[in-house]
């Protein structure tokens, strides 16, 4: 398991699929409809790994468009609220986190949502497409 | 027997045919879905047929337009096959021979907008100057409706599939607004709908089956409420005004 805190200098990594496809290419951003999830955003920490691992484990394991991650403190920064979330269920994922919209409300609100996106880091992005 | 039609659609430009297309345009047991769905049949990739490929055609934009391939929806008496590409011409289009709307269905107003892209196709220069919006349509009805193929689980993050109301809520939008958004799904059963202007001002609508969102943001001042989807045309012209 890992630590219980996200510390505000941790990366939150999240994949955006390549089909139906939610990047926006005109801006070579993502839409923020990425950061849209029904029980909280779904994000991965590193935990001991590094950067490359985790993107090599994404790119690995999905068809992807891209990866992106937000750090832990902006998501504080914007009034979401990032939590470890290990072992949803029927994933053995124990890098597992989500980001809420606060404390009692899961879904993010969609300016939330918006600020993610615009500020999101570009970790890889497909440029076979 | 099976006819064939070809169709081809340029962004800038307009549509051409080569050969009749009657056979599904006036065919009695054609649904307007089943003629969506033969727009959205129309094969982008190499496995088009190469013999009404224009001749100034731009191959490497062929490769861009995948998402409008699906499955083909139709009578047994037709068959379609229409391309979607971009740096193509227009060549005329000839012996379109559909009069009678399509049989009414809750796609209704797709059949209509064929039937008013019949009217335009008659005369060349209206095409060409009315053709860009028609684009951006078709390419967001094709968008919407390869949702439709959507499995659970679609975003790696446990969506569910896009239900069939959604999409259709979703399609009336298209056909009422005035500018054409940037269409996402999201993994809440929603799609959104984006619109940006160059000063950084946004404006997104999120569609459910039973309400719409919106959210404009106006030099950094941000504005969320319900809307109807009577009212939001204006919101999107006052958006751009």
């Amino acid at each position: 398991m890992l630590d219980q805190n996200i510390g505000d200098d941790e990366k939150l990594y999240r994949r955006v699929i390549i089909n139906p496809n939610n990047w926006d290419e005109e801006e070579n951003r993502p839409s923020s409809a990425v950061f849209k999830d029904s029980n909280g955003t779904s994000v991965d920490r590193a935990g001991e790994r590094t950067e490359q691992q985790v993107i090599d484990n994404f790119k690995n394991n999905y068809d992807l468009k891209a990866i992106v991650n937000v750090k832990a403190g902006f998501c504080r920064e914007s009034n979401t609220y990032p939590i470890y979330t290990p072992y949803p269920p029927a994933t053995e994922n124990i890098y597992h986190a989500e980001i809420h919209d606060s404390n009692t409300e899961k879904q993010i609100s969609k300016s939330k949502a918006r600020k993610l996106a615009k500020n999101a880091e570009i970790n890889w992005i497909n440029k076979k497409d | 027997m099976v006819e064939c039609t070809k169709i081809e659609i340029s962004e800038g430009y307009s549509i051409l045919n080569e050969m009749d297309t009657s056979s599904f345009l006036s065919g009695q047991s054609k649904s307007a879905k089943s003629l969506l769905r033969l727009t959205g049949e129309i094969n982008c990739g190499v496995a088009s047929p190469t013999d009404w490929i224009l001749n100034n055609y731009n191959t490497s934009t062929e490769n861009t337009l995948a998402w409008c391939t699906q499955d083909l929806q139709l009578a047994p008496s037709s068959y379609g096959s229409l391309k979607l590409v971009r740096g193509g011409k227009m060549n005329g289009f000839t012996n379109f021979t559909h009069t009678e709307p399509m049989i009414t269905s809750e796609y209704g107003f797709i059949s209509q907008y064929v039937g008013e892209s019949k009217t335009e196709l008659h005369n060349y220069s209206t095409v060409v100057s009315g053709d860009k919006d028609y684009i951006k349509i078709l390419k967001n009805i094709f968008t919407l409706y390869s949702y439709e193929n959507l499995p659970a689980n679609w975003n790696t993050y446990g969506a569910n599939p896009i239900s069939l109301k959604l999409i259709s809520n979703a399609l009336d939008i298209i056909y009422s607004v005035s500018v054409q958004p940037k269409i996402f799904p999201t993994g809440r059963n929603s799609v959104q709908f984006e619109y940006k202007k160059a000063n950084g001002d946004y404006l997104e609508f999120e569609i459910y089956e039973d309400r719409i969102e919106y959210l404009k943001i106006i030099n950094d001042i941000e504005e969320e409420d319900l809307v109807s989807k009577e009212d939001i045309n204006a919101i999107i012209i006052d958006f751009y005004a």
